[in-house]
């Protein structure tokens, strides 16, 4: 009689347990942000959960459409439904994507809070476009060099180092906010920005050497500057060298963070987070580092700085070309030098030949003296 | 030994300034006439203290050359790890300390103790022959200022060592290497030190300098900090120290510098013309040299009494 | 020369090894700096 009821028992554990999955299912696609604060509501998961999903381009790069939900729960853009930024994509299973996302798409779920008005990147992107580094998403030619927003903003976790937001602070707030998840997802946007996310100096000079000391890059950007007919910065082709060489770079690199790095110059310290996007060529007179301007720039961390010492030089060179002056002023040095101890040295080797010959030696145990006999007879009598 | 002019204008000198008597006056002809006319024979015959036997240095000039020699060295240690800082063996120096930020503030405050023994320095050599000239005892030929007869000196002597002369030519107490070296570390310790204040004051001195200058300047004082630092420790190591302990005759060490004596053999050897003053001014050494002398028959046979004083 | 006393050979010897192991470091790193200046 077991042997019937068994298979009954098991169906039935097997119905019950495929209800409660199924409920479970249900529930997570019926309830939005219930769990870590990123909800699959257009169901893109469904294909972009999988590790494997990505394509080969035709030039043969492997592209990955992988996404970490436990992780994108995590980044600065989690609240933002998918389609608002991926606005192509229509129909599931979706046709291949030819444009992609542009950083100044307008958000149509997140709104800006103080205006009322779609959310969007828009104003910076536009000054961005506007700055020596401008470029559209798909860029032909040298433009393709210079970073587009991805390059620089990576989607970057809230505050890594921290796990949870302490609860000391969020059980004040949950007092009357009620929701925990709203709490510590507002707790996350705040601290972020409260604590210094920023580059650190070392890893700003890193970030602009990726491209500035890429030799191949600026070769290309000098042809092309010559064949379009306009000029270039004089530093440009050494800048980072030249940079690693002053007192600001090895300040920096011996990690002293006060020392000027590439921003703290090349852009303005008033409205910092919108001058970074808006660098421009020093030959631009609203360049920080625009002749004009280069003393106010040296006085935000040299105080006492005057003309002459706004014309000292933080990209210091001996290239021939830029630097005629130091150029000589080198070789005379290595010269002089290079002379001075041979000429010491080959005199002092000279001069104990010569008192050799007349009989001086090393006795290195009893100290040395004129001891041996020399080769023209007048020598010591005892 | 018959003087040679030079000498014997040296010997006339130190003994009116020295107020020298007739009788003493006869005792130094005896002497020096006893010595023999070859003075490299007489170098390799006398008997010499190899912690030094004839004065040479004082106490403030031995005191400059410690405090000299250890600023140098420890500005030396801090500053090439900083200049250097990649470099494979500037790591172990710059960590023993604690780190960059400590050797920097270290060779600062090192830089500061060596200005201060140039300045001891300067008030020791402007003093020092300003009272020997009140006592109306100031050679100049005995001062560290150059002259012809140093180049002189140093082609007599360059023709010695390639064989060509019999002797070493008469040098006087500081000769043309000591001259060589003291300018070349004079001028070197100045570029460090001015050099250096470009660095830690750099408005000053771009307040100071017209625009035009200002920025090579910089430039400059950039290059030189290093580059002279190089130099002087490349002449230090490599000629100074060669002559100082490595040289045969002084080998393992010379130890005027402790004891501000020199040997007898060095002073006759490169410093003939202070050693006539030595045998001027101390009786003991008129002694001991005719000592030597005569305990090695090498009294000069012109020497009154033949061979006997 | 006279010879050196005992003492006076241990302050010789040792000056000259200081001096000795400070021109021995200093063509160890004339020799990194030649042949691998950015190391």
């Amino acid at each position: 009689m077991t042997n019937n009821l068994m298979p009954r028992t098991v169906s039935s554990c097997a119905l019950w347990l495929l209800l409660a999955f199924a409920s479970l299912d249900a529930a997570a696609a019926a309830a939005p942000a219930s769990g870590p604060g990123f909800s699959d509501s257009e169901g893109c998961l469904l294909c972009h959960k999988y590790p494997r999903i990505g394509r080969v381009t035709d030039e043969g790069a492997r592209r990955s459409y992988y996404i970490m939900p436990e992780v994108f729960a995590k980044t600065v853009h989690r609240n933002v439904p998918c389609r608002d930024c991926h606005t192509e994509i229509r129909e599931l299973p979706h046709k291949p994507v030819t444009r992609g996302v542009t950083c100044d798409t307008e958000c149509h779920s997140v709104k800006n809070p103080a205006t009322g008005k779609p959310f969007s990147h828009k104003p910076i992107y536009e000054a961005y476009r506007a700055s020596v580094h401008g470029r559209d998403k798909q860029a032909k030619g040298t433009d393709g060099d210079k970073p587009y927003c991805v390059s620089c903003h990576t989607n970057p976790l809230y505050n890594p180092q921290e796990l949870a937001p302490p609860a000391a602070i969020t059980d004040r707030c949950t007092l009357c906010h009620e929701d925990r998840n709203f709490v510590n997802r507002w707790y996350n946007h705040t601290s972020r920005r409260i604590r210094e996310v920023r580059r650190t100096p070392e890893q700003i000079v890193q970030l602009c050497s990726t491209c500035h000391d890429d030799q191949k890059m600026v070769q290309r950007h000098q042809q092309q500057a010559k064949v379009d007919g306009r000029p270039l910065g004089a530093k440009f082709p050494i800048a980072v060298n030249s940079y690693e060489e002053s007192f600001h770079g090895k300040m920096v690199r011996y990690g002293y963070g006060a020392a000027a790095n590439c921003l703290s110059c090349h852009a303005d310290r008033k409205n910092y987070y919108l001058s970074v996007h808006e660098i421009r060529p020093s030959r631009d007179p609203k360049s920080p580092v625009h002749a004009d301007r280069r003393l106010e720039t040296c006085r935000q961390c040299h105080t006492r700085a005057d003309v002459n010492y706004a014309s000292l030089d933080p990209h210091p060179t001996s290239a021939k070309g830029l630097n005629a002056f130091r150029y000589y002023a080198e070789m005379i040095y290595n010269i002089i030098g290079n002379v001075v101890i041979a000429g010491l040295v080959g005199l002092s080797l000279f001069e104990t030949y010569g008192r050799w010959r007349d009989g001086v030696c090393w006795r290195l145990l009893h100290g040395s003296s004129w001891r041996r006999n020399s080769r023209r007879g007048r020598d010591r009598v005892v | 030994m018959k003087l040679s002019a030079e000498a014997r204008d040296v010997v006339e000198t130190c003994m009116r300034q020295r107020r020298i008597g007739d009788k003493e006056r006869a005792e130094i002809e005896a002497v020096i006439a006893a010595l023999p006319q070859d003075r490299v024979l007489l170098a390799k015959n006398v008997v010499s203290n190899p912690v030094g036997d004839l004065p040479r240095y004082s106490i403030h000039i031995r005191l400059q050359h410690m405090l000299t020699f250890t600023t140098f060295l420890t500005l030396a240690f801090t500053g090439l790890p900083i200049h250097f800082f990649e470099a494979v063996w500037a790591e172990p120096f710059n960590s023993v300390l604690g780190g960059v930020g400590i050797t920097r503030i270290v060779h600062r405050t090192i830089a500061v103790l060596m200005v201060l023994s140039m300045v001891y320095h300067l008030m020791t050599i402007t003093l020092g022959p300003w009272a020997q000239w009140r006592a109306g005892r100031l050679d100049w030929r005995r001062t560290m200022l150059p002259n012809w007869k140093d180049l002189r000196d140093l082609r007599a002597d360059v023709r010695y060592f390639a064989g060509r002369g019999d002797m070493r030519p008469e040098m006087d107490k500081f000769n043309y290497k000591q001259k060589i070296h003291y300018f070349a570390a004079a001028f070197g310790n100045l570029v460090m030190v001015v050099s250096g204040t470009s660095f830690l004051f750099p408005e000053f001195w771009n307040w100071l300098l017209p625009a035009a200058i200002a920025s090579e300047w910089q430039e400059l004082m950039r290059l030189s900090h290093p580059h002279e630092a190089l130099l002087a420790l490349l002449v230090i190591a490599f000629w100074h120290w060669y002559n100082v302990h490595l040289a045969p005759g002084r080998f393992p060490m010379q130890w005027t510098f402790l004891t501000g004596r020199i040997t007898r053999e060095h002073q006759i050897e490169e410093h003939f013309l202070e050693y006539l003053r030595n045998l001027v001014e101390l009786p003991e050494e008129r002694r001991a040299v005719i000592d030597m002398l005569e305990s090695r028959e090498l009294v000069a046979e012109a020497a009154p009494g033949g061979k006997r004083r | 020369m006279q010879p050196l006393t005992r003492w006076q050979k241990v302050i010789a010897y040792a000056a000259l090894a200081v001096v000795g192991l400070w021109t021995a470091w200093g063509l160890f790193a004339i020799w990194v700096m030649w042949f691998d200046p950015h190391r």
